[in-house]
């Protein structure tokens, strides 16, 4: 006689969207192998969490030549590897947000019971495509607009009026990063903030971003340890 | 994280922390991370380090206090990972000793739910040790909260990431670490530090601290939690629901999953609660999520949840079915809940005081029960089962049933003697003796072992079975 077995829902979803530039000036510096070294960490991170009160579900859409979903929303556990990014193009920002919008909207693959989405947007540069329109209807979007959004400004030459826009993060307007180690460092802080969000079950604390272990402390010989 | 564009060229720093004695530790791994602190291996065996990163100089005071009161706290004889020296650079932490071989609660609780999730059903549940050893570590676990809570201490955030269990399910060690949190008062204006899904009502609305109710509504959540899968708060109003319902449960704002009357928010995931838990469990289930919900008063206690979940214990048989292998509540038909095939043999003893006063009717049922299943020697004790003392008492002797019958063996100083019911002719039992299973043997006549042990004259267990 086979064994009885016993439904248990899927925990709540915590979808997670990176939003990653990839166009031509990101191949530059090893931008681009950070990113793809910090995807890669993140990856394997999230996928080890627990799933006892979340599920981190990511997706990633890139921005280099044209905009595409580059790994469609997909529970964190399952990802057996993610596709390297390779720099090139321009920088159609604007055809990503519509993406993400889309995305974000879907009530399919983000179900009404899943946790308030984090979006996380990753650029060097300025949108080279008209991404005004896209960018407000996405911000205005009910659920984009509930959703925690993150961003980084890598090195000088980013759209910081822009990124600053997209962050809603209060206690953390908008992130820099000089070089390489820092993009990398960029995506642990926020590994490690969405997986205690994932872990304390809920969105009704902000999505803390902690500067501490982002930043270099100069007195503090456990740094590396923290980040 | 602007200020630090030479940084990859500085050479890696050394991740070591000193304790007060000037002891160095090497930082290895992290184990687990809360809001405020870190729990790291090192390099040395057995020793970890939990140390505070909080930045909020305020906070960070108030929990080296904390920790130094904690400190000069007697917890000897408790399964608890106990501070054992201070660390004050570069953080202010702590030293604990954790025996090898353990693993967080919520591992093992991580991989038997994703097993139901991903399809493969019991498989998890099973290969974590099954009913039988769950309420053997809840059993132990009661007993430690018991003995803090005896002591006058509460343990504070109970959750599964702050219980270590044996990794292996030949074993049953169950320790507390992240002692820090212990507290000897309610504890007001520090923050009602919880984890969420175990936190009491009171704790997560703000109104009260953490105390020794807060933690028989934790161990509440994490048994039921253990036993079925499911979350007492969690039922039809909250899985399918918006996250908003969910914080609504967990402020005690909605009904329980097993209410009586109440079906609103009904249990719809995981083992139903009558396969796991017996009549005396439900009880103490609805006592703490149905008034206890609402007056922490009326919780359970964890002596009351220890007595429970040893006498629970004492019921179980093990499926036979090579594909199931589950351990169930006994039944008279001893089938399996989870199979429906009938196990191969077991035999039900039940627990009564004899009483000399009395000859018409010597026998005192206490109603306390044990299940003897095939090839899992029991001993005896002149105290009862379902009594956390049980253990403890003067061992009396080994019962253990296999094919070829009831074999029975008087320990140390203890007294045996088997009682024929009928006519009350008794056979005093000095040596290993075998009841035979043969069926001109095996009748189903009543009898009986009458217990005594010269250390407690005065308690004589006897133990009625049918043979």
């Amino acid at each position: 006689m086979p064994i009885k077995d016993f439904a248990v829902k899927a925990a709540r979803p915590l979808p997670v969207i990176i939003l990653a530039d990839t166009s031509g000036s990101m191949g530059v510096d090893g931008k681009i192998e950070a990113l793809n070294q910090s995807l890669r960490d993140m990856v394997k991170s999230f996928g080890a969490e627990s799933r006892l009160r979340g599920e981190i579900h990511l997706g990633v859409i890139t921005f280099g030549g044209k905009a595409a979903a580059h790994l469609p929303l997909t529970p964190a556990h399952q990802i057996q590897e993610i596709q390297e990014f390779v720099a090139g193009g321009g920088t159609p920002m604007g055809a990503a947000m519509e993406i993400a919008r889309e995305l974000v909207e879907d009530r399919e693959l983000i179900p009404s019971r899943a946790y308030r989405p984090v979006l996380v947007l990753v650029s060097d540069g300025h949108p080279t495509d008209d991404w005004e329109g896209p960018f407000q209807a996405l911000l205005a979007s009910e659920r984009a607009a509930k959703a925690t959004r993150i961003a980084l400004a890598i090195g000088n030459d980013a759209d910081e009026a822009m990124l600053t826009e997209f962050a809603n993060d209060l206690e953390a307007p908008l992130f820099h990063a000089d070089n390489a180690a820092e993009i990398v460092r960029f995506f642990r802080a926020v590994t490690m903030s969405v997986a205690a969000r994932s872990q304390s079950g809920g969105d009704t604390q902000p999505l803390k971003l902690d500067y501490r272990r982002v930043a270099d402390d100069e007195d503090d010989p456990l740094a590396d340890f923290f980040n | 994280m602007t200020d630090n564009a030479g940084r990859s060229k500085t050479p890696p720093k050394r991740r070591v922390v000193q304790d007060q004695q000037g002891i160095e530790y090497q930082l290895r791994d992290k184990l687990g991370e809360g809001g405020q602190g870190v729990v790291c291996t090192t390099d040395r065996d057995n020793v970890l380090i939990k140390l505070f990163t909080g930045r909020d100089a305020e906070q960070r005071r108030h929990w080296v206090n904390r920790l130094n009161w904690v400190l000069n706290q007697e917890l000897d004889g408790l399964r608890i990972a106990r501070p054992r020296a201070l660390i004050e650079r570069p953080y202010p932490g702590y030293v604990m000793e954790l025996m090898d071989g353990l693993e967080s609660l919520q591992a093992s609780l991580d991989s038997s739910r994703a097993a139901l999730q991903d399809g493969t059903g019991l498989s998890g549940y099973l290969a974590t040790g099954g009913l039988r050893r769950r309420l053997a570590l809840l059993r132990e676990l009661a007993t430690t909260l018991a003995g803090l809570h005896a002591r006058g201490l509460a343990y504070g955030d109970l959750s599964p990431a702050n219980v270590f269990v044996s990794k292996s399910i030949e074993h049953c060690q169950v320790w507390l670490i992240d002692c820090d949190n212990l507290c000897a008062t309610e504890r007001l204006g520090h923050g009602h530090l919880y984890t969420p899904d175990y936190g009491a009502p009171e704790v997560v609305r703000g109104e009260r601290g953490v105390n020794s109710l807060t933690d028989a509504w934790s161990f509440a959540v994490l048994a039921f939690e253990m036993l079925t899968h499911g979350h007492p708060l969690k039922g039809e109003a909250v899985l399918d629901a918006e996250p908003e319902e969910e914080a609504h449960a967990l402020r005690g704002e909605l009904p329980w999953v097993h209410h009586p009357d109440d079906t609103s928010n009904q249990a719809c995931e995981g083992l139903p609660l009558e396969l796991v838990a017996t009549p005396r469990l439900q009880a103490l289930f609805e006592d703490c999520f149905n008034a206890g919900r609402d007056n922490p008063l009326a919780r359970p206690s964890l002596a009351a949840w220890a007595d429970a979940l040893e006498a629970a214990w004492a019921l179980m048989l093990d499926c036979t079915a090579a594909d199931c292998r589950s351990s169930f509540y006994w039944n008279e038909a001893r089938q399996c809940p989870f199979c429906d095939q009938a196990a191969a043999d077991g035999l039900l003893l039940a627990h009564a005081w004899y009483s000399d006063a009395s000859p018409e009717e010597p026998h005192l049922d206490t109603g306390d029960r044990l299940a003897l299943a095939l090839e899992r020697p029991v001993a005896l004790h002149l105290a009862p089962v379902g009594m956390r003392g049980y253990s403890e008492a003067p061992l009396v002797c080994e019962v253990r049933l296999d094919k070829a019958g009831l074999h029975l063996t008087p320990k140390g100083e203890g007294e045996l003697t088997l009682v024929r019911i009928e006519d009350g002719k008794t056979f005093p039992i000095t040596q290993p003796q075998t009841l035979s299973a043969k069926a001109d043997r095996r009748r189903g006549a009543a009898a009986g072992l009458l217990l005594a042990h010269p250390d407690e004259p005065r308690l004589r267990p006897f133990w009625r079975f049918t043979w």
